[in-house]
């Protein structure tokens, strides 16, 4: 099924990255809550999730969606690290995680300074192999998505590192409910959105692996429904952030170009296909594809 | 017979709601409002210290609190949409959160009985819950027990609870209390305070009691009922006639419990205050 993509709050410019003619192809439905989308680079699948329905689905090239795992323990963020390996932000696991290539589960984070961390949400690597996530509270009390242990024990809300090495550090805890991230293209600047205060923060990375401090980025527009959840950065700068009506595009300078409004809850989105300008969007119930006029920034 | 009541704890961010005694301190929750709510606490009043400390940080909109003869404390986790278990080595567990195929709508008041069975009082609410909302609220304001399966799922596995819906067509109940012999159960709501004889699993027919709007319901030992009514404290007999009303000097009373021979009372404005004889 197509059907042609609408915008509103149209800022001159935005017809560069989505054209008038655009269409938003539905490739797979029937989830409860679409999440994690990630493109794989070296055999061309897709790869997304199911929070609530606890499966991590697969679409190999040119083929249809199969179950990679089932249950996932309501797996949520996915990507790829400079290996090929597939990370988890285990969110119900209150881990990170990833699939070794014999199949097993590699537990990389699930403790900071001995307390469990909160439940991973999205996930992101850096050239350098450094590996960003963020730590929302969203398993202790989202109902139907639930970790086994319900209590929250870090005091903060923040986004986590992973050296190279695989040390864990939290370089970010002044957000309240983190939960997309992404570098600028240059990896010079991590955005941040939080859900709850509806704005997208923009954190200086030192190399060192901390940040500078947070600057409000964008506050997100629109009283419909649609929170600050999956955000993608594509290779001018520009960012895709869910919000309210859908997904709001919005320059590096910080203003909104428009919003595409996409039928059901958007939930993340994900560039991929070869040439990296397809932006495949995960709602609670099912997987888009639209094609976009600048490619975005590639995954390992 | 008039008290001498004095604020103990407070204020806090946010309304003081459920009183739980764990024997030396009384528990009492906070429900925080805003963004962070998340970090609604449940604190703990020290009498012999006078000092109040944090029981539960992170409690998304606990209100209602009581402990089991099990040692945990449960509570009504109103942003969660769930009755918590908040295990004594600091975890916290769900329990079960679905009747009759549907996610049940907010829980607020509970009241554990002699079996370990839970129940509670569930309303729709306009409070943002937490989560993607992909479980709307249901219509029906309810009383709803939890008890646990006759058998474990395997060997140390967690308990198997079951969730059921006594009684429906309540409008908005806020508190709910087990007379001392567990026969009869008190829920007061938008309509006034009613009392249901309890059969086992089910409930007789509710009979109302009062028009009063009462918040907090306490059974006293001899069975009458300390109500929360505003400003005021009312003693009712199990019929639900007034005996006696006490002006209460803290603001607007929530909720109420023993602890030892002193009486504390939660306020809206976050207080805790203990009233003496």
């Amino acid at each position: 099924m197509t059907q042609k993509v609408e915008t509103d709050r149209a800022a001159p410019g935005l017809s560069r990255l989505i054209s008038r003619e655009s269409q938003l192809e539905r490739i797979h439905d029937g989830m409860m809550f679409g999440e994690g989308p990630v493109w794989n680079r070296r055999d061309g699948s897709f790869w997304w999730v199911d929070i609530v329905g606890d499966t991590i689905w697969r679409r190999p090239r040119g083929g249809s969606a199969e179950v990679f795992m089932r249950p996932s323990k309501h797996a949520n963020g996915l990507t790829f690290d400079r290996e090929g390996r597939l990370l988890v932000a285990g969110w119900a696991s209150r881990s990170v995680w990833r699939v070794e290539p014999d199949g097993r589960r590699y537990t990389l984070a699930s403790e900071f300074g001995g307390r469990k961390i909160n439940s991973p949400n999205d996930i992101v690597v850096q050239s350098n192999g450094a590996i960003w996530f963020t730590d929302s509270p969203g398993a202790l009390y989202n109902p139907g998505m639930e970790a086994d242990d319900l209590q929250q024990y870090l005091d903060f809300q923040g986004v986590f590192r992973i050296a190279p090495a695989g040390t864990l550090s939290a370089p970010i805890r002044d957000t309240v409910y983190p939960n997309g991230l992404a570098f600028t293209p240059d990896e010079k600047t991590l955005y941040v959105n939080d859900s709850r205060l509806g704005e997208i923060r923009a954190y200086d990375l030192r190399t060192d692996g901390t940040c500078g401090p947070m600057r409000l980025f964008h506050k997100l527009e629109g009283s419909e429904p649609g929170i600050a959840d999956g955000m993608k950065v594509d290779r001018e700068g520009n960012v895709y952030c869910t919000g309210p009506a859908g997904v709001h595009v919005i320059g590096s300078d910080g203003k909104l170009l428009g919003r595409l409004l996409i039928p059901d809850h958007c939930t993340n989105m994900a560039f991929g296909d070869d040439d990296w300008r397809s932006l495949y969007i995960t709602t609670y119930h099912a997987l888009y594809r639209l094609r976009v006029g600048v490619p975005g920034v590639e995954v390992w | 017979m008039a008290w001498r009541f004095e604020r103990v704890a407070g204020p806090f961010e946010g309304p003081a709601a459920g009183l739980a005694w764990d024997g030396a301190g009384m528990l009492f929750s906070i429900l925080s409002k805003g963004p962070r709510a998340g970090e609604g606490r449940i604190l703990r009043f020290d009498p012999k210290m006078g000092e109040t400390s944090v029981f539960r940080a992170f409690t998304n909109r606990t209100s209602g609190i009581a402990f089991g003869r099990d040692g945990a404390l449960y509570g009504c986790q109103e942003l969660s949409r769930r009755i918590v278990r908040f295990n004594p080595d600091g975890s916290a567990s769900l329990l079960a959160t679905h009747v009759d195929g549907r996610m049940h709508n907010l829980p607020t008041s509970l009241a554990l009985d002699s079996r370990g069975r839970i129940w509670f009082c569930d309303s729709k609410s306009p409070l943002r819950t937490s989560g993607p909302l992909i479980y709307p609220q249901g219509d029906l304001e309810s009383i709803l027990l939890l008890e646990r399966a006759p058998r474990r799922p395997r060997e140390g596995g967690d308990p198997i609870w079951l969730l059921s819906r006594l009684a429906s067509n309540l409008t908005t109940p806020r508190a709910l209390a087990l007379s001392p012999d567990e026969l009869t159960l008190y829920v007061a709501d938008r309509q006034g305070l009613h009392a249901f004889t309890v059969r086992d699993d089910a409930l007789d027919a509710r009979r109302r009691l009062s028009e009063r709007a009462l918040t907090g319901l306490n059974v006293q030992p001899d069975g009458r009922l300390l109500a929360c009514a505003g400003t005021s404290l009312l003693v009712l007999e199990t019929s639900g006639a007034i005996r006696e009303t006490w002006p209460f000097p803290g603001g607007e009373s929530v909720n109420s419990a023993f602890g030892g021979q002193d009486l504390y009372v939660t306020t809206t404005a976050g207080e805790l205050w203990r009233g003496r004889p």
